[in-house]
């Protein structure tokens, strides 16, 4: 009896550790992907994205968002896949030319299907690789569902050709000699299988139906898991250049199984929780950065919308921070990923935990109720008396009826983190002054709703003690991620204390005594700040409850100095003040009439040197009276005083090199003239003395 | 006392004849000697009431009047008959001379009167 029981609670035990994990923030697809899709798929003037292969993928993104695909540019889209169409060209390009012209719904009378038909035929006998038959048959499958009669010839052959390449592990080859095998080549594979069975119709034996259906269930167990419940596929021992990575490999086997399951009579054995977990694995990626991202998230959530082994459900909660005060109710949203909707569902609120993983005792399994209206579930928070603080809420959905609860896949337990938030009370908040001996104290309350500042003062031999109490909006009693009392100085040094918590009060007690040091002996009016914070706390407080005059001993020699505040960049970059040149100061002059005088003075010697030559009785006897000795003699004088004129000029205005040339000049000529009359008068003299 | 005094006035007055004995030509030179030398004195007495600045121009004034005095002087001495010295020397090339080192006199202190 106690065996099923102990085994009960063992699996219990183990799905519940399995499960019970922070999930990620899983949204489905909404109007953020599709302004994203045109934002990210930017059509050249031609209408085309870049190669066939990349208009394609752009243009069935569009397709499965609902974006618009009616614009003008793509009518010259038409046109150059229609040319393509008929021109000769690879089996890829008329596989995307083939799939462009049915997304857009181009005109087809003008495209010679049969030969394209019979290209696509050939292709599919003469392929020796898994992609050429891959797009062969999927270009003939297009050309089938615009209403063209198309034949397969050897379906059987096809079909053992793909299966051929097939190995053990469910993987695939891409052609008969490589060695290398993919997943991602399997998904392609079973894609391919898939257009076979759908092209020949009942040609194709089950029995080779259902081995591949073991493949996949074979390729199946190769998935990958995060803790959240979220699987994948990837690749290892691939070559490099091989290598597609966890979105491509999962998106081609995603497709690949939906179109095989969409084929096969029987329904394949993978259970609705792989399914889940594929489509959490594409939608966590949000909204994806490039276009090929885009095409593999958006096409593998397309194929897992409508595929036929179960329809993916995907919780989300469109606000995950509700608040007490206002009475928030807590909405979640069961949709597919296409946020389309869903059947009629129950959801429950099973458990809330505290992220200690501790369990909520107070509450009680709760069934959401639901609004047809918006399609929400919702649920009253109030009553439940659940307390401020960061829950994981634990959902479960089930479809309401019995038959559809196999269609749907909604997974076992859903977790989504929630953030309560709520109206902190500040209690008996005090702060006071008090003696070392703790003989008297001065209390004063503190109002912190109110804006009032308080003045203290207090000396080094003082103690002051700040204390307040927080009580949650249920009367608990509240511990904030950060509360921080700053005292700041006049001179902008700063001290930060963090208060001490006990029973049910924080308390803060500063002795000055011992703090002297560390203040640095600043004396003065220091500010007091409180700051209280939290994430669930509305009413965050930060402000400056008042100042305290505080009166500390003198500085020693030996004292640190206080950290250099540091500068106001405006100050330090900005424009700095104005510099007032500070010009030598003149000279003290004599006045004016001063110097003219002494100017005047400096003459009289000169008047007085005339007045003697006239006394000694200076006479011009001596001057030669000849004509020619004459003029030498003038120009010898008037040479004189030309050098002397250029010596006044010089001083005026000219400069040194000017004067020099000048003087080069007249210099030569005084010379020679100067020669001239000297030597005649001393030939003169000569000729007296001689007489 | 007395003696002193009628001595000094002596020695003056036979000064004066003597002087009065020399040529005209050195008595100008003499004169000129005399007026650079005044004119040098009331630029210092200038200087001494205003004080030094600026000091190149006190400077070049100054020695422009001393420089001219000097070569006056040496002018004298070379023109001077009773110089055994300077027997062969004409006079106006000493003139010639002295008119040359003036006026380069004259031009540094033109530049350096400022």
């Amino acid at each position: 009896m106690a065996k099923p029981l102990v085994l009960h609670l063992l699996l219990l035990l183990i799905c519940g550790s399995a499960l019970l994990s922070s999930g990620s923030v899983i949204h489905p697809i909404s109007d953020a992907h599709r302004s994203a899709a045109t934002e990210l798929f930017v059509p050249a003037a031609d209408g085309s994205f870049g190669s066939l292969e990349e208009t394609y993928e752009a243009l069935r993104t569009f397709q499965i968002l609902g974006v618009d695909r009616s614009s003008a540019k793509f009518e010259g889209t038409c046109k150059t896949v229609s040319e393509k169409l008929s021109s000769p060209t690879t089996t890829k390009d008329l596989y995307h030319a083939l799939k462009i012209t049915a997304i857009l719904g181009c005109r087809t009378e003008s495209i010679e299907f049969d030969g394209i038909t019979s290209r696509l035929q050939t292709a599919v006998k003469d392929a020796s690789s898994l992609l050429e038959l891959y797009y062969s048959l999927g270009g003939l499958l297009t050309v089938k569902e615009q209403g063209k009669d198309v034949i397969l010839s050897d379906a059987d052959g096809t079909f053992q050709a793909i299966k051929a390449l097939s190995q053990s592990d469910g993987r695939w080859r891409y052609d008969k000699d490589s060695t290398g095998s993919s997943a991602f080549a399997a998904g392609i594979a079973l894609e391919a299988l898939a257009s076979v069975v759908s092209l020949a119709g009942s040609d194709i034996d089950q029995s080779k139906i259902a081995v591949v259906r073991k493949d996949i269930t074979k390729l199946f167990d190769r998935i990958k898991r995060y803790d959240d419940g979220t699987l994948y596929f990837d690749e290892k021992n691939v070559d490099p250049d091989q290598y597609k990575g966890p979105l491509a490999t999962s998106a081609s086997i995603t497709s690949g199984v939906t179109a095989f399951a969409a084929v096969s009579s029987e329904k394949l054995n993978i259970g609705g929780e792989k399914i889940l977990g594929l489509a959490k694995f594409f939608l966590s990626i949000g909204i994806p950065g490039t276009a090929k991202d885009f095409f593999y998230q958006i096409n593998s959530l397309a194929s897992l919308e409508n595929n036929r082994i179960s329809i993916p459900l995907v919780l989300s909660l469109p606000a995950t921070v509700l608040s007490l005060t206002a009475k928030d109710q807590l909405k979640v949203e069961v949709t597919t990923v296409f946020g389309s909707h869903a059947p009629s569902l129950a959801v429950s609120l099973l458990k809330v935990l505290t992220p200690d993983s501790k369990e909520v005792t107070s509450f009680e399994k709760k069934e959401l109720e639901y609004d047809p209206e918006n399609r929400i579930h919702f649920l009253d928070l109030s009553p439940l008396k659940i307390d401020v603080g960061k829950y994981s809420l634990i959902f479960k959905v089930s479809v309401n009826d019995p038959e559809g609860a196999d269609l749907y896949a909604t997974g076992d337990q859903i977790i989504v983190t929630a953030f309560l938030t709520g109206f902190i009370k500040v209690d008996k908040a005090e702060i006071a002054v008090s003696d070392s001996d703790a003989a008297s104290e001065s209390v004063q309350k503190l109002d912190l709703s109110k804006d009032s500042l308080i003045s203290l003062s207090a000396n080094h031999l003082q103690k002051l003690r700040l204390s307040l109490q927080l009580t949650t909006p249920l009367g608990h009693s509240f511990k904030p991620h950060q509360m921080v009392v700053k005292l700041r100085h006049e001179s902008k040094v700063e001290h930060l204390f963090v208060p001490e918590t006990s029973s049910r009060q924080y308390k803060l007690v500063l002795n000055f005594l011992g703090l002297v040091e560390k203040f640095y002996y600043l004396s003065g009016r220091y500010e007091i700040e409180l700051a209280v914070g939290d994430a669930v706390m509305e009413n965050s407080i930060l402000r400056s409850i008042g100042s305290i005059e505080l009166d500390l001993p003198e500085a020693p020699e030996k004292a640190a100095k206080p950290p250099a505040q540091p500068v106001d960049p405006l100050s330090r970059f900005g424009p700095k003040e104005e510099i007032s040149h500070i010009f030598r100061a003149p000279e003290k002059r004599p006045p004016q009439e001063l110097s003219l005088g002494f100017m005047g003075l400096t003459i009289l010697p000169l008047l007085a040197f005339l007045i003697g030559l006239l006394r000694i009785g200076v006479n011009f006897k001596g001057f030669p009276t000849s004509a020619v000795p004459a003029t030498f003699a003038i120009l010898f004088h008037g040479g004189i005083g030309a050098v002397l004129l250029l010596y006044v000029l010089f001083w005026l205005k000219l400069d040194l090199f000017t004067t020099l040339k000048a003087l080069g000049f007249l210099g030569v000529f005084l010379l020679f003239v100067g020669h001239r009359t000297l030597s005649y008068l001393a030939s003169t003299s000569a000729k007296q003395k001689a007489a | 006392m007395a003696k002193g005094t009628n001595d000094a006035q002596l020695l003056v007055q036979s000064l004066r004849k003597a002087y009065a004995a020399t040529p005209t030509s050195l008595k100008i030179i003499d004169l000129y000697v005399v007026y650079a030398v005044a004119t040098a004195l009331i630029q210092v007495a200038y200087m001494a009431m205003v004080g030094s600045f600026p000091f190149n121009s006190f400077l070049s004034g100054v020695l422009s009047c001393v420089g001219t005095a000097v070569l006056a002087v040496c002018l004298r001495i070379q023109v001077n008959k009773d110089n055994k010295e300077f027997k062969d020397l004409p006079p106006e090339r000493a003139f010639a001379d002295f008119v040359l080192c003036n006026l380069v006199l004259h031009l540094v202190i033109m530049n350096f009167l400022g």
